[in-house]
């Protein structure tokens, strides 16, 4: 596997924030560089407002992972944080679409970035996308 | 090492990650393995089935040492030697 990874996540389905950070948490604790970029509706998952409600858009394994307590998605992202390289970056398009500041987001996201700046990060990088 | 010759190790800490889902018990014992010296044998106790491919995978992969697992009911029990600096 190439030494650095990077994960696009679009989809504001829980399942898919989810899977994302799984795959990225094991990355990023066997050394390898991962670099996410937050766009379209998952933004909505790294709002601050919807995290402490816990207001997600989640199918039958969400209702799972709620009722066995299991790690949220931005718990495991925050642990990939400390322990490994990991960082988060939400997509400054749809941060001006919605009027949205950094300060509205989850305080694990890193920076907000532009296309081409992500584009930059992704060369060389095996990427997925959710 | 044979189950048997598992059973006799001291870990010099044990790490009961039951109760976490995946990659909870990797990630426990990452957690711990940073801690402990050169030389420590860490013990995982695991409710994941995946764990006992995922452990020795990972351990592999960072250059640790992989010591074998023994299966329980319903539960694993993982182990490692940390030999190197990380």
């Amino acid at each position: 596997m190439s030494e650095k990874l990077a994960v696009i996540i679009a989809s504001e389905e829980y399942e898919k924030s989810h899977v994302a950070a799984m795959i990225a948490s094991v990355a990023a604790v066997s050394g390898v560089e991962v670099s996410i970029f937050v766009t379209m509706n998952a933004v909505y998952n790294f709002l601050k407002v919807n995290v402490e409600k816990k207001n997600f858009d989640g199918g039958k394994i969400y209702e799972q992972i709620k009722e066995k307590k299991a790690a949220m998605f931005y718990e495991m992202f925050d642990q990939a944080k400390m322990l490994g390289g990991l960082k988060i970056y939400v997509c400054s398009m749809v941060m001006d679409l919605l009027k949205i500041e950094q300060e509205d987001l989850i305080d694990i996201v890193d920076d907000n970035l532009g296309l081409a700046a992500f584009l930059g990060i992704m060369e060389g990088a095996e990427t997925i996308t959710f | 090492m044979t189950e048997e010759e598992l059973k006799q190790i001291k870990p010099t800490v044990t790490v009961d990650a039951r109760g976490t889902y995946c990659p909870g018990p990797l990630m426990e014992l990452i957690k711990e393995i940073r801690q402990q010296p050169v030389g420590s044998i860490i013990e995982l106790i695991s409710g994941d089935a995946g764990s006992a491919k995922d452990v020795p995978e990972w351990l592999n992969k960072v250059k640790q040492e992989f010591l074998g697992v023994i299966p329980g009911d319903g539960f694993w029990r993982i182990f490692a030697k940390k030999v190197r600096d990380m």
